[in-house]
């Protein structure tokens, strides 16, 4: 357990509401399971971005430009893919280690 | 970490803002990496750069593009061109390697590189812009 200092008058009206270390660690729960969805949100908006425009998953492009004619079809669509994979790649990690956290947040609950 | 990456993130804008036009910057940072985009006109060229710094490791492409098509390009994706190059028939045993490589006008041509940075690929733009309007002077 770690300790958090918070303002003494925020503590008094936390007191009248109830045990102070409940209320506070339930609003920082709430506060982080907000985050982890707005993460999962926005990981999830940037490679629908990417799948619309190359028409795959992250998965399948990885394994398209793999392989000569798909790199070839690939570049007939952008051929400065390297930036895109490099920031789809980013989006797919996140998305990954967002999930993660929210799932270990609502376990522990 | 993540002060130094904003930090390095804060260099490369600062080098783009001062060379390139109508530019657009987008950033994100995360708790094990950061994403750093940016894209701008140069002459009639645009530039579009993307960077990742992912556990220390970093990611980079910089384009110049004139309409769609790549005029040079720097980047260290695993290309199969530039794992060809690298590792000849065993390159398919190298496929989620990442290699710093260049690409050529229309990407005719990809050599291997040392991993450049964002100064060093505006330094070859401005080199690149330099001899083109030397060759049209002498025409």
């Amino acid at each position: 357990m770690a300790t958090i200092t918070i303002k003494k008058g925020y503590l008094e009206i936390l007191k009248t509401l109830g045990s102070a270390d409940t209320i506070a660690e339930d609003a920082i729960r709430k506060y982080l399971i907000d985050k982890c969805v707005e993460r999962i949100e926005k990981s999830k908006r940037k490679i629908k971005e990417f799948e619309r425009k190359y028409d795959c998953s992250y998965a399948e492009f990885i394994k398209t430009i793999s392989n000569g004619e798909g790199l070839k079809a690939v570049e007939k669509i952008s051929q400065d893919w390297e930036g895109d994979v490099t920031e789809w790649e980013y989006w797919q990690k996140e998305l990954e280690e967002w999930k993660m956290k929210l799932e270990d947040i609502l376990m522990k609950s | 970490m993540e002060n130094e990456i904003r930090r390095h993130f804060d260099e490369i804008i600062e080098d783009a803002k001062a060379v390139l036009e109508d530019i657009e910057i987008e950033q994100d940072y995360s708790v094990k990496r950061a994403l750093l985009k940016i894209s701008g006109n140069f002459g009639n060229f645009k530039v579009r750069i993307t960077e990742v710094v992912d556990d220390d490791k970093r990611k980079y492409a910089y384009y110049l593009i004139n309409k769609d098509f790549v005029v040079i390009g720097f980047d260290n994706a695993p290309d199969i061109k530039a794992l060809k190059i690298k590792y000849g028939k065993n390159y398919v045993y190298h496929l989620e390697e990442r290699v710093p490589h260049f690409h050529g006008k229309g990407k005719k041509s990809t050599e291997l590189t040392k991993e450049i940075s964002f100064k060093e690929f505006l330094e070859k733009v401005k080199l690149l812009k330099e001899e083109q309007q030397e060759n049209e002077s002498e025409v």
